[in-house]
């Protein structure tokens, strides 16, 4: 009980002396996590709307796949990343491996098919008599699409926001593809992995604390966008 | 001229149920053209061709304008708009529902704005111009959709039962905008009503489907006073039970 207490009141010397070892920790998982939502939506949101939206053939399989892979193992994705990235890998000629790059990579695999599966959930959700007024008020085409999504465009934050959760608590895959290289690739959730490994409990503490921080930001966030606090 | 639609043998069927069996009419232009029939009996389903939400499975849907065909597009579905029995509005604030059609008919940001307070302001809405849509209750919501549908000044209006949420004084307040639209900008209407009463007072013309078929139609003194089917006349006496 003693080492926990003491590793928090370090943790919160930490915190406060704007440790630079800690916020370059807290920056970097930052980066790469919103890179990686940042690439997804923009791939993710327009497919899930387009499966949604229109019919097209190996659209039923497209979606089959994104709900497939909603749950996929963070582990593997890294795996799967790491043999594409490694030297011998098809990509091992950009000598990505072990950078914050192919962070961004692994995380996007991993944050992809959510945002994209529940942008699709979003925008089939909306009931079809949104369109039909669309149609009726004079919209044609992509305008009645846009109205569609419009009103989905709750839901779809919501997706986004929940992709950045399980990005920025990702551990497996940017630990293989990243190798927790300090100062480099370092990220809170290997950070902590790490810390606790040696028994050094502050900085993992610390980070600890800042994770949970950002996950109840996130939440609110979510809650928001749900219109959670005005019921 | 006034723009008017006519359909021509159409059958529309839903799996093994035919809405509509080889109906073909008119619309009379520049006049109000009530549609009455008892419910299933296929009016719903011709407001909806003709809004082009729906296709024929036979027969054709016709414009005209004068003794001028109009071609379907998009140009012709923003000369006309319909109003359905439950309103929808954008899960958006009461102004920005009321501006989109007419934005997408490329209008000035002063013309849009007038245009929207003077609709709102003739349905008794003119408070609620910044008012969320999703506040607004059955009979609010289905003033502004009136009112948006004013607001466009379209040339032909397609209303399904628009007053069955309205109170008293919004049936009066949604038969006012009708007569103006129609009087001043010499819409064609086609309205679908179950109130009879409110069906003599507007109609010009009238017609009456029953079992996805077009009975009887003419003009609505004779329609209503002395009808020809025998069928139509149970329907306009109230004897009709279904």
């Amino acid at each position: 009980m003693e080492t926990i207490l003491n590793g928090f009141i370090k943790a919160s010397g930490l915190i406060v002396s704007l440790d630079p070892e800690l916020y370059s920790i807290i920056l970097l998982s930052l980066k790469v996590s919103g890179g990686a939502v940042l690439i997804s939506s923009l791939a993710g949101i327009p497919l899930g709307a387009a499966c949604a939206l229109r019919r097209f053939p190996g659209r039923r399989s497209i979606v089959l796949l994104l709900n497939t892979f909603m749950g996929f193992p963070p582990v593997v994705a890294g795996l799967l990343i790491y043999l594409m990235l490694s030297r011998s890998g098809p990509l091992g000629f950009m000598g990505l491996l072990y950078s914050p790059t192919a962070m961004v990579i692994a995380q996007s695999v991993i944050v992809f098919p959510i945002v994209a599966g529940l942008s699709w959930s979003a925008a089939a959700s909306v009931t079809p008599r949104i369109r039909e007024t669309a149609l009726t008020l004079g919209a044609s085409g992509f305008a009645v699409d846009w109205r569609v999504i419009s009103e989905a465009r709750m839901q779809i934050l919501s997706a986004v926001i929940a992709g950045f959760g399980r990005a920025i608590a990702e551990v497996g895959a940017v630990l293989i593809v990243g190798g927790n290289i300090a100062g480099y690739t370092r990220m809170m959730t290997t950070a902590i992995a790490m810390e606790t490994g040696k028994g050094s409990f502050e900085l993992a503490i610390a980070l600890g604390i800042v994770l949970l921080l950002v996950a109840f930001f996130v939440n609110i966030l979510l809650k928001l966008a749900q219109g959670g606090f005005s019921r | 001229m006034s723009l008017t639609v006519e359909l021509h043998d159409v059958t529309r069927v839903y799996g093994k149920r035919e809405a509509l069996a080889g109906v073909s009419c008119r619309f009379l232009p520049g006049r109000v053209n009530v549609l009455l029939g008892p419910n299933g009996c296929g009016k719903t389903t011709l407001l909806r061709l003709a809004a082009f939400l729906e296709a024929p499975d036979v027969g054709k849907v016709v414009f005209s304008d004068g003794d001028l065909p109009v071609a379907p597009g998009v140009a012709l579905m923003r000369r006309m708009t319909l109003v359905s029995q439950t309103p929808v509005l954008f899960n958006t604030t009461v102004f920005r529902n009321m501006e989109y059609g007419l934005q997408l008919r490329g209008g000035k940001e002063r013309e849009i704005k007038s245009r929207v307070f003077d609709a709102l302001e003739l349905v008794g809405m003119g408070n609620f111009a910044g008012a969320r849509a999703a506040s607004l209750s059955g009979g609010e919501a289905q003033r502004v959709a009136i009112a948006r549908a004013y607001a466009l000044r379209p040339e032909l209006l397609l209303l399904d039962e628009p007053s069955s949420n309205l109170d008293p004084e919004g049936g009066s307040v949604f038969e006012d905008v009708l007569r103006k639209l129609n009087e001043e900008q010499g819409t064609t209407v086609v309205i679908v009503t179950h109130n009879l009463f409110q069906a003599r007072r507007l109609a010009h013309a009238a017609f009456f489907m029953y079992g996805g078929k077009m009975v009887e139609w003419g003009d609505a003194t004779g329609f209503f006073n002395s009808p020809e089917s025998a069928l139509t006349s149970k329907f306009i006496s109230g004897e009709m039970v279904f």
